[in-house]
């Protein structure tokens, strides 16, 4: 669990503009003067006395409700399940669908849709969008933090109602109540925060052109697979050869820029072709094998292997290459933290407590360090 | 002679040297930036004068506290509002002008409970329509790390579920940074019963938020 200094205001900065010093001072002016019955929001005093009036010939009633209203459950302990006990996996499918969780969240996928759950304990909830729209209504207060993958971009909740529509060329995010964080590379500050009405839409830039089918070969494992380049100091543990399998390059293609590369990666990747967008990244790496990209293009192909090809030994090698770029501070913890979870899914347990350590050493407060830390008390 | 030396809020005197005499050094309070203790005597004398410009000095502490206990901008403002009007209408009662800042904010901390006593009951009604626009996550600063942040959203969620004079003590005491004292003076209860109330909200925020202890005491 990360620590928060108090006195916690020091983070905090005071949102008074002048508009507002003005406003509320002709409220005290005009009540000064002798005004007694203004107020900034013009319901007068008689007004709040038959409010008062109406709510005790109403309180009988609302309380009678508020007592048998069903109160949601908030699960504290294990995973999330549906609320009949079935465990969580894979939802959605041909029809609509609408799915009431343990903790009382609610789950609604269009005709279409398919959500993935990717990790399910009791603090995180981390489930992909693979295709179509979900809504989502997290319960407030719930002790686990929220996490969808929608291809382009993720968004992390507490307690909110939210919708994610996955689209061929976008990903839109909007938000119905409360407040969620949109991470993604293409937006800017790689971060965005939505509120209640707001809503957000990445989009692929359509000017740049994809890679067709005949310029990306098939990605195929050479029998001399190339030795990484001398690991620093943020990389994997020591002794472990960060190998990645080469790319056959097709003969007549020209170099392609390590932003167009990524780009038709993320595009050949939302239409399902992820041997395509793997072989496209594998390209990116094996012609720009650094540079200021090359940690990006890594953590991305890492991504891929690990969340859609199911090939987590793969996905570890390209975080430990993503690792070994000296990656900026931020990508280098997500990578840390997911080459543990790649280890982990690749059954390499030692791999994985060495990675999972090392996180907890260099990013005691991180983003991730409530799961490390929980992940290895369980073990 | 007389040479006027302007410093931040104060005006000094230095008075030239006669034949063999040492300069003296006077300060004085300039008019143009009285005290809280100066403005605090003139309201008392029915300056309108003093009272904006306490007013003015005070409404942005006022505002932003009411904008993180309440976490919406309309109810902070209005908290603000009436904070100001009852204290400009009690000032006869302020029996300590040095303390006038103290007595302002425990006046504002009054009011934020009954905002939260209202709208519990307009909630209850089906009437509340309001929108927490503000949570801390809103107010943190620009320079704010997204660690930090995403550790403020999961407050928020936390905080909503304490009952609301805890979550003021809890507030106060963590957020606010005061001493134990001035959260049970500002909150117009016991030592015993402050604590008391910030245990009830730390059970709570504990189970997803770590804060460290403020170091005062």
């Amino acid at each position: 669990m990360n620590k928060l200094q108090a006195p916690i205001g020091r983070h905090l900065a005071e949102r008074v503009d002048e508009n507002a010093v003005q406003r509320i001072w002709s409220g005290v002016r005009a009540r000064r003067q002798g005004s007694l019955f203004v107020r900034r929001r013009g319901v007068p005093v008689w007004g709040w006395a038959l409010l008062a009036s109406l709510a005790l010939l109403l309180l009988g009633i609302g309380g009678f409700r508020y007592a048998h209203a069903p109160s949601p459950r908030v699960e504290a302990n294990g995973p999330l399940t549906l609320r009949a006990g079935a465990a969580l996996s894979l939802l959605g499918g041909a029809r609509a669908s609408s799915d009431d969780l343990s903790d009382g969240s609610t789950i609604r996928l269009d005709a279409g849709s398919q959500l993935e759950v990717l990790e399910n304990t009791s603090k995180t909830f981390v489930s992909a969008l693979r295709r179509g729209r979900g809504s989502f209504s997290v319960q407030p207060g719930g002790p686990r933090r929220w996490t969808i993958e929608a291809g382009l971009l993720t968004v992390e909740v507490v307690g909110t109602r939210f919708s994610v529509t996955r689209r061929e060329t976008a990903v839109v995010v909007a938000v119905e109540h409360g407040v969620v964080l949109v991470r993604s590379e293409l937006i800017t500050d790689h971060v965005q925060r939505l509120t209640a009405g707001q809503e957000l839409s990445v989009q692929l830039p359509s000017s740049l052109p994809l890679p067709g089918p005949s310029a990306v070969a098939p990605a195929e494992r050479s029998d001399s697979t190339e030795k990484a380049p001398e690991l620093g100091p943020n990389a994997g543990p020591p002794g472990v050869a960060a190998s990645l399998p080469a790319v056959a390059s097709t003969p007549g293609v020209g170099e392609s820029s390590v932003e167009e590369l990524l780009t038709g990666a993320n595009e050949l990747r939302k239409r399902g072709d992820v041997r395509g967008a793997e072989a496209s990244l594998r390209r990116a790496l094996n012609e720009h094998p650094s540079g200021p990209q090359t940690a990006l293009v890594a953590f991305t192909l890492g991504k891929l292997l690990l969340d859609s090809a199911g090939r987590p030994a793969d996905a570890a090698l390209a975080f430990q290459r993503c690792l070994a770029a000296a990656p900026p501070s931020a990508l280098a913890e997500d990578a840390l933290f997911r080459l543990a979870q790649a280890q982990s899914r690749a059954g390499d347990a030692p791999g994985a407590s060495a990675s999972a350590r090392r996180y907890q050493g260099l990013y005691p407060s991180g983003r991730h360090a409530a799961d490390v830390n929980q992940w290895l008390l369980e073990r | 002679m007389l040479t006027l030396v302007a410093t931040s809020g104060s005006v000094v005197f230095t008075a030239g040297p006669r034949s063999g005499a040492t300069s003296e050094l006077i300060h004085l309070e300039s008019p143009f930036d009285p005290s809280d203790l100066e403005l605090a005597r003139r309201i008392g004398r029915g300056d309108r004068w003093a009272e904006e410009a306490f007013y003015r000095r005070h409404v942005q502490q006022v505002v932003g506290l009411a904008q993180r206990l309440l976490g919406n901008s309309w109810d902070a403002e209005d908290v603000a509002q009436e904070a100001f009007i009852t204290a400009f209408e009690s000032w006869s009662q302020l029996r300590d002008y040095e303390r006038v800042r103290a007595w302002l904010m425990q006046i504002a901390v009054h009011k934020v409970h009954r905002k939260f006593r209202r709208r519990r009951l307009l909630r209850l009604l089906g009437l509340d329509r309001s929108v927490d626009d503000l949570p801390l996550e809103a107010l943190a600063r620009d320079d704010t790390s997204l660690e930090v942040r995403t550790e403020l959203l999961v407050l928020d969620a936390a905080l909503k579920t304490v009952p609301a004079p805890c979550k003021i003590a809890w507030m106060l005491r963590y957020v606010e940074g005061l001493p134990l004292d001035e959260v049970a003076e500002r909150c117009e209860c016991s030592l015993a019963t402050v604590k008391r109330r910030i245990a009830t909200a730390q059970q709570v925020v504990g189970r997803q938020v770590e804060v460290a202890e403020p170091g005062d005491e």
